[in-house]
């Protein structure tokens, strides 16, 4: 399975993807692994805040097997290229409101996340809202920093922010570039979540620092202890067969350059 | 009445801005005006396409006194600053859909349009489409340009790109900038509006060769020719106080510099003065 060459240009242009139903036949089974995967780490949701594990596919074998899934290596193949990296991921029950944001502003290489949301979500009951083009760095995006502060500078509420919903039922997937603005609100205390981020394969020395930065934010490695703490267990890359691994390599390679570096 | 500083911030960040019911106290004067302007010019509107008449508010001398509108002028001087230019500006009966497309792409100087749809409008029944922050340039206006093929492109319709559907009711007033791209889908045969053009006022030389390209062809005819040798009819610089002729006069101005230059080359009797 692969992307169009309109889809990919739909996503380049505006910076997201809805994929209706695309993981509904495995949908069952997703939803019964993402509730395992919070009743092992012993977090209990009780809706007063967002609840988030991360890394979170990877604390499950199976849905480790997500990075094998023919679908899903289709999306990302056709869009981050055949030998995209994965860069862990979260899960969540989401409570509330989440303003405006983006989760990065990557000026090279391409940083994505292909979202799961298990429950039928609206435009005012906590879809993902994005604001199309607000991926590409440049004017447009610069003045969507305004979008942080929606009442005092624009005079509206965050949710009156012109943006598009994607509402979504079960098994549809949503990817969008990390770079893009996105919220939602109207949402109940426990939507159902969790998004594998990936990244293309980094190629220049601009594209390799961008990549390190992000796995090492202030100089550690992302999600730190997570799997260095004692006793954690590397579920991905133990039950990764040859072609998974062609999409934790080189995040494998930059962590060992940094434990060698600090040796 | 002016805009608020938020406002005006959102008109620039996004490219356009909605009213709700600013105009409602006066819109059983404007509905019945449109329709007697498309009587007076003896356009019957049958719904097969798109009927257009340029300049449109200069045809009613009632509609002239937009200008003169307490609420009109607050919102332009808002946007566009104290001494604004009336440029024209046209109205319809519109009919079906209208493709995504700009008014222009002016990289100096601000264009914009202050609408009135005169009948209850929403996205899946004609309602205006915006693609906010398009009518800035750079990578985004690239890209969003290719809404024009959306089905070779996107392999999609031109009513699934990703928009911002502007819901009206008749008193609304939406103000876009020309650069804008823009569309409407689903409406009926018979969708009427009018609208005034309106700019800042040019200053810099680089903005007053914009607006001279604005209000007059790359052939040198005017910009409505042959409807009209003007953006502005006789009848809204004759009924203009001193306060409204201050929004006409750059454009008069401009007018004369060509009459002076001997670059007029219309022929009275080709154009329709109103």
């Amino acid at each position: 399975m692969t992307l169009t060459p309109q889809q990919c240009t739909f996503f380049e242009a505006f910076g997201f993807l809805i994929l209706p139903g695309l993981m509904t036949d495995d949908l069952d089974w997703i939803i019964e692994e993402h509730r395992k995967v919070f009743e092992k780490k012993g977090v209990a949701h009780d809706g007063s805040k967002r609840s988030m594990i991360v890394p979170f596919s990877d604390q499950s074998e199976r849905l480790c097997t997500l990075l094998d899934h023919p679908i899903v290596l289709g999306v990302l193949k056709s869009l981050l290229g055949d030998d995209f990296n994965y860069v862990g991921g979260d899960g969540n029950y989401y409570s509330g409101d989440t303003n405006w944001h983006s989760d990065g502003g990557h000026q090279v290489g391409l940083f994505a996340k292909f979202h799961l949301y298990l429950d039928p979500l609206r435009r005012d009951t906590g879809c993902i809202r994005v604001i199309p083009g607000s991926h590409l760095i440049g004017a447009w995006r610069e003045h969507l920093q305004q979008t942080r502060q929606p009442t005092e500078l624009l005079g509206i509420s965050g949710q009156d922010v012109p943006c598009v919903a994607a509402e979504t039922e079960p098994g549809d997937v949503v990817v969008f570039n990390h770079n893009i603005y996105h919220a939602s609100f109207g949402g109940g205390p426990a939507r159902r979540h969790m998004c594998l981020n990936v990244t293309s394969r980094a190629k220049t020395e601009a594209e390799v620092s961008e990549l390190d930065r992000y796995l090492r934010p202030a100089g550690r490695p992302k999600h730190w202890p997570g799997k260095y703490a004692p006793g954690a267990q590397d579920i991905m890359r133990n039950t990764a067969s040859p072609d998974r691994y062609v999409h934790l390599e080189q995040v494998i390679q930059r962590e060992q350059y940094y434990l060698n570096a600090a040796q | 009445m002016s805009l608020t500083r938020q406002q005006c911030t959102f008109f620039e960040t996004f490219g356009y801005i909605l009213l709700p019911g600013l105009m409602t106290d006066d819109i059983g004067w404007i509905i019945e005006e449109h329709g007697k302007v498309f009587e007076k010019k003896g356009l019957v509107h049958d719904g097969s396409r798109r009927s257009q008449i340029v300049p449109f508010s200069d045809q009613s001398e009632r509609l002239c006194t937009l200008l003169d509108h307490p609420r009109v002028l607050g919102v332009l001087k808002s946007l566009l600053g104290e001494d604004f230019n009336y440029i024209g500006g046209d109205g319809n009966y519109y009919s079906g859909d209208t493709n995504w497309h700009s008014d222009g792409f002016h990289t100096v100087g601000l264009y914009a349009k202050f609408h009135l749809y005169l009948d209850p409008l929403t996205r899946g029944t004609g309602c205006i489409r915006v693609i906010p922050g398009s009518h800035l340039g750079g990578p985004w206006r690239h890209h969003s340009e290719r809404a024009r093929q959306p089905n070779e492109d996107f392999g999609i319709q031109g009513c699934h790109i990703p928009c911002a559907a502007i819901e009206t009711e008749p008193g609304d007033i939406v103000v876009f900038n020309h650069n804008i791209l823009h569309a409407s889908y689903g409406g009926g045969t018979a969708r009427r509006h009018f609208c005034l053009n309106v700019s800042r006022r040019a200053k810099t030389d680089a903005e007053i060769e914009e607006l001279h390209k604005y209000i007059r062809r790359p052939d040198g005819l005017p910009r409505y020719h042959p409807r009209s040798a003007s953006v502005h009819s006789k009848l809204m610089r004759r009924t203009a106080s001193p306060a409204r002729m201050h929004h006409l006069e750059q454009v008069i101005d401009c007018e004369n510099q060509w009459l002076s230059a001997g670059l007029t080359i219309i022929n009275p009797q080709q154009c329709k003065e109103l």
